[in-house]
């Protein structure tokens, strides 16, 4: 039978939905491709051996498609009949990835227009951020890589984060819902600010958990912000373009976090800078006005001193006027009697009396002969004026 | 003035708001210097609150069982 299916069938081209997928030790793969028609299943047993598999691994590779359950694939192949049983099967020998890679971008576009409707597109991108997210709920395979990359770079950053850690399955079957459940749990925790979906580098089909439109809708909703990490350079998954920010592997997650703390703590140091030019121009202006009081003080200081000395000046030139060596000087004498009293009148005079007359550079020793009265009314050594004379 | 808040309480939105906005009085140059001092001070404070919720704590890492509901 099988060469009759050989020589007719002989490298046919047939399309489907993966099934269940068995990963023998012997490395072979066995599969079921179901093909559903308005809801008639028909299901192909098709078996992918190792020998053919490490064939197609270069260009599977290349496009990121492992045969995973979900994806749709179209392959060549042989039909057969194997084994006691003669059960009916497929031996597959290539792969179009085309085919693989257009459904999940048609499937993408679909899930994407369909959140978009529903508003759910941007809505993770509305909640708040906060300023200082420090509480972080992690949603991650405990273990793996990615979770490693992720805490140490938030450790080394310094910063005083608090992990909240979810361990769940990152892949295969059931790993969307298993993320979703984590994101809901933290969104409802006081004690978690913003969420982190991390997980490695995988193929496109590894990812495909990530552009599950359960998830994606969970993240859309979750009223936390959700940050991804999700490790895949080229493209982003559905996870991606909903989450609040999409960063390319686990270590750009954290480091986007921590990027958002450091925002704060710049303003803060530029804020505390210019506290500090605040303080040090106040200080510098005080000391001006100081500095000027001072100065200020100093010019009225000499100012007075300048004119006190001047005034003390011109009292001591107008003194010396009165000094009688000056005035003896300028023919002025002063008479003692012999008990060296001043002789003020002539009434004080007796004729026969000594008397002492004392001028600038010496004394006359004088007997009194007679006294005249005169009243004097002007004064000066050389001349007098007599108003009345009388001699005795 | 603007509102004054226990340090526990004072949020780092308030924080650094409060302290923008006492940079914002400071730059004035006709400010009292017994007024610019007890301003400086409280803005001291404040980035004192900033700096010590950052980098006082070291990281902390718990982990989280899910609800029997969520699984």
């Amino acid at each position: 039978m099988n060469d009759v299916l050989a020589r007719e069938f002989s490298d046919v081209w047939v399309y489907g939905e993966v099934g269940k997928v068995t990963n023998a030790a012997s490395g072979h793969c066995y599969f079921d491709l179901i093909e559903d028609d308005d809801g008639e299943r028909s299901v192909l047993a098709v078996k992918l051996f190792r020998g053919v598999r490490q064939g197609l691994a270069t260009k599977m590779k290349q496009h990121q498609i492992d045969i995973v359950s979900g994806i749709k694939v179209r392959i060549r192949g042989t039909p057969d009949v194997f084994g006691k049983s003669s059960s009916f099967g497929f031996k597959m020998n290539d792969l179009d990835p085309r085919f693989t890679l257009g459904d999940l971008a048609a499937k993408r576009e679909e899930i994407v227009t369909r959140l978009k409707n529903d508003g759910l597109y941007d809505r993770n991108r509305r909640t708040h951020l906060p300023l200082v997210p420090l509480r972080i709920g992690v949603v991650t395979s405990k273990g793996t890589a990615a979770h490693a990359d992720f805490m140490k770079t938030l450790e080394q950053s310094g910063i005083g984060f608090q992990v909240s850690l979810c361990d769940v399955r990152v892949q295969g079957d059931g790993a969307a819902a298993s993320v979703a459940a984590a994101i809901a749990h933290l969104a409802t925790r006081d004690d978690v600010e913003l969420i982190a979906v991390v997980r490695g580098g995988g193929s496109k089909t590894d990812l495909a958990a990530f552009d599950d439109e359960t998830l994606a809708r969970a993240v859309a909703l979750c009223t936390k912000p959700v940050f991804t990490g999700i490790g895949h350079e080229v493209d982003t998954s559905i996870v991606d373009e909903v989450a609040y920010s999409w960063n390319k592997t686990p270590t750009a997650c954290a480091i986007a976090i921590i990027d958002r703390v450091n925002e704060f703590v710049l303003r803060v140091e530029t804020a505390a800078q210019r506290l500090a030019n605040v303080v040090l121009t106040a200080l510098a202006a005080a000391e001006r006005r100081v500095a000027d009081a001072v100065g200020q003080l100093r010019t009225l200081r000499t100012t007075v001193l300048n004119e006190a000395k001047a005034r003390i000046e011109l009292l001591a030139s107008d003194l010396k006027g009165y000094d009688p060596v000056v005035l003896m000087r300028r023919g002025w004498s002063i008479t003692h009697d012999a008990d060296g009293r001043v002789i003020k009148s002539v009434k004080q005079m007796e004729k026969g009396a000594n008397i002492t007359t004392r001028l600038a550079d010496g004394s006359i020793n004088s007997t009194v002969n007679g006294t005249i009265n005169n009243i004097v009314t002007t004064i000066s050594p050389s001349s007098t004026t007599t108003t009345k004379k009388e001699e005795h | 003035m603007p509102r004054k808040k226990d340090d526990a309480e004072t949020g780092y939105e308030e924080a650094v708001s409060e302290l923008e906005e006492i940079l914002a009085e400071l730059s004035d140059d006709d400010i009292d210097v017994d007024h610019l001092a007890e301003r400086v001070k409280r803005a001291t404070e404040l980035v004192k609150i900033c700096r010590d919720r950052i980098a006082a704590a070291r990281l902390e890492v718990k982990d989280i069982e899910l609800p029997e509901e969520s699984r």
